[in-house]
């Protein structure tokens, strides 16, 4: 066993909230706001489901293969060699997803706060913290996010009540116009994000009850599409669709509406601070499956050595990957939903259907083997 | 354990850099903190925009009242001007002037001329959103004129030019002659479909002491020794000396320049901006006098203290029409009368000369509106809601639609108390 440190269920649900929540809260308003104008919030609770989806398929993968996680299972279910490739391409889609990750919270306080410093001062400084985060285990990990999450969601909640003043509701009016297709056109992005639970499959193994899993997963990803969507609901009311689909960080915009008599302003570095935490959480979470996931693959014995070369691989993809922030926000809105369904909706429903092949046709048993 | 520690204090290292914020950092004493925006129009220039910024003395910061002794004469405004092709670059040319970094983040109020204003205020917004410093939650004003001509007007209850405007805008907010507006909520009526934009307007014009013609015989009859009498506009404090000045103005705030897209298109004066307010409801305060039904010579005023519109849009086939509904109450205010107010007969007769008043009110100002085909109170944004199907046929054409638009008025005004007074003792007359 590579990890033997063990997270309550509660904890990694508490990860699995932060996950998906971090950074979809940065770009994802405005992205469903333009394709589904005021029926947004609409499209990010909707956005849910491929998450249940991958949700339920991965417990009842873990269920079927107890103390292994994705990478190992791939092995039994697909053989050897196809196994470690399947596992190389999740390696690969988390390095993505933490390079991506990174370079939208970067280009997001270069933006709107610190635009003279270079952008590898925040890259570099996030990503070292997330490998030594890393490096000390998944508990660690856990249990700073315990703290870090009551910060997230305690300022965001606060946020939206201190923005009420300004709200102007009419502005959620009419609901589906223009009926379900641009909504569910809108979906395809906010479900990049909540596709992001595919970290349960390496979680669940270190889980203390992994069959409750699905029961925290679930509740994670429901209350985080619930955040998210409020934030949508409060940033249209104060600014109206057209206006949120032109910004580019709307939820920074809507807390910068705050003025309560002249005393309570200002709030957007208080919200600055808790998205850092939040990214920082996200970033190690990422990070540390990839590297469980690489040590997994190659046979090793300790995934630690992993961690640090990793990590430099993620910064330099950082800025590999995107030469501006408009590659970010239309990757995210047109390439990111049809790659990212490979990996979130294809490959595991392979793994199912080939499971099922084997037990059903060749009579293979899978449950009884034990790591 | 020895590789741990050596890893706690590089990390600590790295939290000392983050801490001054990295190449962002600045001190604030050597920041110049802007606390309100000019920006006007000079057409037929290369570089049409000037901007005027208004900065925070620094002295001012630390001293308190330090200066005290230089006398009550204020100190010279530091107003700094630039002009550009765009906004940003006339403050590019305003940073050579200065011996501090321009900081925006402070600034509460942008003024926008009026030559601007008529070619679209676009640039402002966008400069507002996009740059980092600058907060949407400034209030944007209009100015009939350069913008810049009134930030020179001194103060008279506050102790910066900037405050006594901050505290116009306050207060404009309580009284119904205007709506200021945060930059935002301009923006999000701005890109609305079926409702148009508009700004309360500030200006700088002469107390009425200068304009009144009694007043100005007595003036010059009496020399220097001018003293506001009963102005109605607020008592004219601190004229200093007796040395009059040919151009003292006031700072006011009333009235609403109406936009068509981010382009003004006219102005209503105090008067049509309350009857447009009626249409939003947010008309407390107002005072409405009507004829005495019982002595018509003479007023009997009510003060407004609760309204409520209603809006619905009316669909019979292809027409549309709408149906505006006010409800409202407030106290007799004052009675220059003897009629006995203490019959209900009375009182109704009253409520409906009021509702008759503020429904003329109303209507003078949807004329208004329709004339400059623009759609302050957003009738199409409610049809828009209402019935997005039929609205969507509409929207392309909807400034000239709104212009001949049929609206049916009902007001219902209801007087609930009449102040510590019951009715004017006979004995008075």
């Amino acid at each position: 066993m590579l990890e033997k440190g063990k997270i309550s269920p509660r904890q990694s649900g508490e990860l699995l909230f932060i996950t998906v929540f971090a950074t979809s809260i940065l770009i994802v308003p405005a992205v469903t706001t333009s394709i589904a104008a005021q029926d947004a919030w609409l499209a990010i609770l909707l956005s849910t489901l491929p998450g249940f989806f991958l949700l339920g398929v991965l417990s009842w993968l873990g269920g079927k293969h107890p103390g292994q996680t994705l990478f190992q299972y791939a092995e039994t279910i697909l053989g050897k060699w196809p196994g470690k490739l399947f596992g190389l391409l999740y390696v690969w889609i988390m390095l993505q997803t933490a390079a991506t990750t990174t370079r939208q919270f970067s280009d997001y306080l270069s933006t709107a706060f610190m635009p003279l410093t270079p952008l590898s001062v925040f890259t570099l400084s996030l990503i070292f913290l997330s490998v030594v985060a890393v490096i000390s285990g998944l508990e660690v990990i856990a249990r700073m996010n315990e703290f870090i999450i009551l910060l997230v969601v305690a300022f965001l909640m606060l946020v939206m009540v201190l923005a009420l003043p300004n709200w102007e509701p009419a502005n959620l009016l009419p609901v589906l116009a223009h009926g379900l297709v641009p909504v569910l056109r809108a979906s395809a992005t906010p479900a990049v994000f909540m596709g992001e639970v595919l970290v349960a499959a390496v979680l669940l193994p270190y889980t203390t009850r992994p069959q409750r899993t699905f029961a925290a997963g679930a509740a994670a990803l429901l209350s985080a599409a619930f955040l998210l969507a409020a934030g949508v609901v409060a940033a249209i009311a104060i600014f109206g669709p057209a206006l949120v689909s032109v910004f580019r960080f709307p939820l920074h915009m809507f807390v910068r509406t705050i003025n309560i008599g002249d005393i309570l302003t200002r709030f957007e570095v208080i919200v600055m601070v808790t998205w850092v935490a939040g990214v920082f959480i996200k970033l190690s979470v990422f990070l540390y499956c990839a590297s469980l996931g690489l040590a997994q693959v190659l046979g090793l014995r300790q995934y630690r050595p992993v961690v640090f070369p990793l990590g430099i691989l993620v910064a330099v993809f950082c800025f590999l990957f995107f030469e501006n922030i408009v590659e970010i926000t239309e990757g995210i809105k047109s390439v990111a939903p049809k790659v990212y369904a490979i990996y979130y909706l294809v490959l595991p429903l392979l793994l199912v259907i080939i499971t099922v092949v084997r037990e059903k046709i060749f009579g293979h048993k899978f449950q009884a083997k034990r790591q | 354990m020895t590789a741990r520690r050596i890893c706690a204090v590089i990390l600590i290292i790295f939290l000392l850099l983050l801490i001054p914020g990295c190449w962002d950092q600045r001190e604030i004493e050597q920041l110049a903190i802007v606390r309100a925006i000019a920006v006007d129009y000079l057409p037929g220039r290369k570089a049409p925009y000037l901007v005027t910024m208004v900065v925070l003395r620094p002295a001012d910061l630390a001293g308190g009242e330090s200066g005290g002794g230089s006398g009550g004469g204020s100190q010279p405004l530091q107003l700094f001007s630039g002009v550009g092709a765009s906004i940003d670059l006339a403050i590019t040319q305003i940073t050579t002037a200065l011996s501090r970094r321009v900081y925006l983040s402070h600034a509460e109020l942008v003024l926008v001329g009026e030559e601007l204003a008529r070619t679209g205020i676009t640039p402002v917004l966008d400069f507002i959103i996009r740059y980092p410093e600058i907060r949407n939650s400034v209030y944007l004003m209009f100015v009939p004129g350069r913008a810049q001509q009134v930030l020179p007007v001194p103060e008279r209850l506050e102790e910066a030019v900037v405050s006594e405007m901050l505290g116009l805008l306050k207060n404009a907010e309580q009284i119904p002659f205007s709506d200021p507006q945060r930059a935002f909520e301009f923006m999000r009526v701005l890109l609305r479909y079926g409702q148009e934009p508009f700004l309360a307007i500030m200006q700088a014009t002469p107390p009425l002491e200068a304009t009144l013609p009694e007043l100005q015989q007595v003036k010059e009859s009496a020399g220097g020794r001018q003293n506001g009498g009963q102005g109605e506009g607020g008592g004219q404090g601190t004229s200093p000396g007796g040395g009059q000045q040919e151009e003292e103005k006031v700072l006011t705030v009333a009235g609403t320049a109406a936009f068509k897209n981010d382009k003004l298109v006219g102005i209503m004066d105090a008067r049509e901006t309350r009857g447009y307010l009626w249409f939003t409801g947010n008309v407390r305060n107002a005072v409405i006098a009507v004829h005495d039904p019982g002595q018509p010579e003479a007023v009997i005023s009510m003060l407004v203290t609760r309204a409520q519109t209603k809006i619905t849009p009316v669909v019979k086939g292809d027409k549309v029409s709408f149906r505006v509904e006010v409800d409202t109450e407030g106290d007799i205010s004052s009675q220059n009368t003897t009629t006995n107010l203490n019959t209900p007969e009375i009182l109704r007769k009253l409520n409906s000369a009021i509702a008759g008043a503020v429904k003329v009110e109303m209507e003078q100002a949807l004329q208004k509106m329709q004339s400059l085909e623009t759609d302050l109170v957003g009738f199409g944004a409610i049809l828009g809601r209402k019935e997005p199907k039929l609205f969507g046929k509409l929207h392309k054409k909807w400034p000239r639609f709104f212009r001949t638009l049929e609206v049916d008025i009902t007001v219902k005004a209801n007087i609930r108390r009449t102040g510590q007074q019951g009715n004017v003792p006979a004995g008075y007359h």
